[in-house]
């Protein structure tokens, strides 16, 4: 599983990820429940400051288990999660995820990145 | 436009959903499009109904369990005394049945019923509370597990009541079982800082081929109230006989309340008499009943009825009011000594009512009488054992100004220093204690010590059950003034009594004969 705090792209105007937490879920894999706490783990240990928006990319993977899901819907450290995947099998399953126990914060599936972030601006710590 | 190859395998696999078999599955391509995510879509919601269906069959079989115990639980409930755990009517009657079923088919030897009735239970309910009464029954029930042997049943029908089926007994082996029950109930229960002994009665039954449970049990509480009857702690097998005297109380219990009611009760006095000089000091009321068919009745034949059936309380108030309303008449007639004293008996229960007093006080009224000229006697142990009405009850009377007698001294929890703190002013010695003076220096300087001892407590002391001029002699030598019993005077009824009223008698009268015999 990946973490990257900033993913850069040539061509395009450079989204700014200041004060948001990006999280690449693997593709091609199950996210089990040791994944999840893992991910969460980190999601964390970015928000040392206090709370932070999280961007969830889980474009590719395979499954997300009903454990993992349960990790998802405990989150405590972020100020809103967007879920972000770009075929209509993320669209299937980031809207699996959201459909457990959801987290207290605000949270919302997108088709790209672009309008995740966006979304997130909204919820950005200014600090 | 070609047809999608994954679109029939997936119409069969949503047909074998339709079926139920919801573990086949299908795998999204790596193309990740609209057919994948029907896929996916439909991959999670097979899941998700195998879960639920999971968690309905874990619910189901989990309640199903819980309905099976708690099922369990209310046999065993409807099937126990919930206080002592020991087995309870139901439970006894189904052995019971079990066990007449057997010897009917042929068992050699027949079921025996011991039923079990604590003696004067209801003074420890009364006195100290039913949570005291409660562990007295525990304990009962502990003591009763383990005087039986381990084929015995033993149940509880109800408030004081236990029963223990012997099956396949003889009546020595049910003797044997009764008579290990009666020794370990001999043991007292401490109860804080009182020790209590619950005694109990016992009546045997050994079953007779083909007799029903019904039955058994009515011929087992029959022996258990013949023994009662007969003293308590006993125990009694039954006898057809016993039948009848059992009609018989059930019959004075259903004509005592009339009795009391229609003025078929009688009273007879028996003087209490000056030992120095022979002089009637005062007289002692004493309840008999007439009984239109069957005469003149004892007190000890009706009053524990009575007090079974909770008319002590009328029977007593009964006795009070004829009795002050017969010395106002006295009075009136007779050339009475300014301290005559009439004693009356007051029962346990009766001292335990709120109204006593008001009773009291307003039955002196209408009789003029002064309050120092009566004397209610109170059993030692009602005294002893009483809670907050009683002493209430005993500190307004004696506010009143009528004097408290213990009666029976001697026979119950005869702790000496009660003598100093209750509200009393006098002490009636009970009669078990005169009996052997005279016989024995012993004894003699035994109730020397007693009257000392009352004395030293400030109370005034009365002898009953003086029988011979020994006795009556030895106690006036000893200091005491009053005295009671068959020596000086039998009860005797109004006609004789006023004989000897009138004539301000000295007794014993030198035409009687020597009594005590």
């Amino acid at each position: 599983m990946a973490t990257e705090a900033m993913t850069d792209t040539n061509d395009t105007p450079e989204p700014s990820y200041e004060g948001i937490t990006r999280i690449v879920l693997p593709p091609g894999k199950d996210i089990t429940q040791e994944m999840a706490a893992a991910a969460s783990a980190e999601v964390k240990l970015a928000a040392t400051a206090g709370g932070r928006p999280l961007l969830l990319i889980i474009s590719g993977v395979h499954s997300i288990t009903r454990e993992a899901r349960t990790v998802y819907g405990e989150a405590t450290v972020s100020t809103a999660i967007a879920v972000v995947g770009e075929s209509p099998v993320d669209r299937v399953i980031g809207n699996f995820l959201l459909g457990g126990a959801a987290p207290s914060c605000p949270n919302q599936f997108f088709s790209s990145e672009a309008e995740g972030l966006a979304w997130l601006e909204g919820y950005r710590n200014d600090q | 436009m070609t047809s999608d190859p994954r679109l029939p395998k997936l119409v069969d696999w949503i047909v074998a959903v339709a079926r139920g078999e919801l573990r086949h599955e299908m795998t999204p391509s790596s193309a990740r499009d609209d057919v994948d995510a029907v896929i996916t879509g439909l991959n999670l919601l097979v899941e998700e109904l195998d879960t639920v269906y999971q968690q309905f069959e874990d619910r189901v079989e989990q309640r199903t369990a819980e309905l099976h115990e708690a099922h369990l639980q209310m046999q065993k409930m409807a099937m126990t005394d919930p206080l002592t755990g020991l087995s309870n009517r139901v439970a006894l009657v189904a052995e019971l049945d079990k066990a007449l079923a057997s010897h009917a088919a042929g068992a050699e030897n027949a079921p025996a019923l011991l039923l079990l009735d604590l003696d004067s239970f209801k003074n420890v309910n009364d006195s100290l509370g039913h949570d005291a009464g409660d562990l007295v029954l525990k304990v009962v029930a502990d003591r009763l597990r383990n005087a039986v042997r381990a084929t015995d049943f033993v149940a509880r029908l109800g408030g004081d009541e236990f029963a223990i089926l012997v099956p396949d007994a003889t009546l020595g082996v049910a003797q044997g079982v009764a008579n290990r029950i009666l020794d370990a109930l001999n043991k007292h229960i401490e109860l804080e800082d009182l020790k209590i002994w619950a005694r109990a009665s016992i009546g045997l039954r050994v079953a007779d081929k083909d007799q029903s449970s019904v039955s058994l049990l009515q011929d087992a509480d029959t022996a258990m109230y013949a023994a009662k009857d007969k003293g308590r702690s006993r125990v009694s097998v039954f006898e057809p006989v016993m039948l009848y005297a059992r009609q018989v109380r059930n019959q004075t219990a259903s004509e005592l309340r009339e009795a009391i009611a229609t003025d078929q009760l009688d009273l007879h006095y028996q003087p209490v008499v000056d030992l120095r000089n022979g002089h009637i000091q005062g007289v002692e009321a004493l309840v008999r009943w007439n009984h239109p068919t069957r005469g003149l009745i004892m007190p000890d034949s009706f009053v524990p009825v009575a007090e079974e059936i909770g008319a002590i309380v009328d029977l007593d108030r009964w006795v009070m009011t004829a009795a002050l309303r017969q010395l106002q008449d006295w009075k009136t007639r007779f050339d009475m000594d300014e301290a005559f004293q009439l004693r009356i008996n007051v029962s346990s229960m009766d001292l335990q009512q709120l109204d006593l007093v008001d009773f009291v006080r307003s039955a002196l009224k209408d009789s003029g009488i002064p309050p120092r000229n009566v004397v209610l006697e109170i059993t030692e142990t009602a005294l002893i054992t009483g809670g907050d009405v009683e002493s209430y009850s005993l500190l307004s009377l004696q506010k009143l100004g009528v004097c408290i007698e213990i009666d029976d001294f001697g026979t119950g929890y005869s702790s000496i220093s009660y003598l100093r703190k209750l509200p009393v002013n006098m002490v009636k010695v009970d009669r078990t204690l005169v009996a052997e003076l005279a016989d024995d220096a012993q004894q003699n300087s035994f109730v020397a010590a007693i009257l000392q001892l009352i004395r030293a407590a400030g109370l005034d002391a009365v002898f009953e059950g003086i029988e011979t001029s020994e006795q009556a002699a030895q106690l006036r030598d000893m200091g005491c003034i009053g005295g009671q019993g068959y020596f000086f005077s039998r009860p005797l009824p109004l006609e004789a009594i006023e004989g000897l009223l009138r004539e301000s008698a000295v007794l014993p009268l030198a035409t009687e004969p020597a009594l005590g015999s």
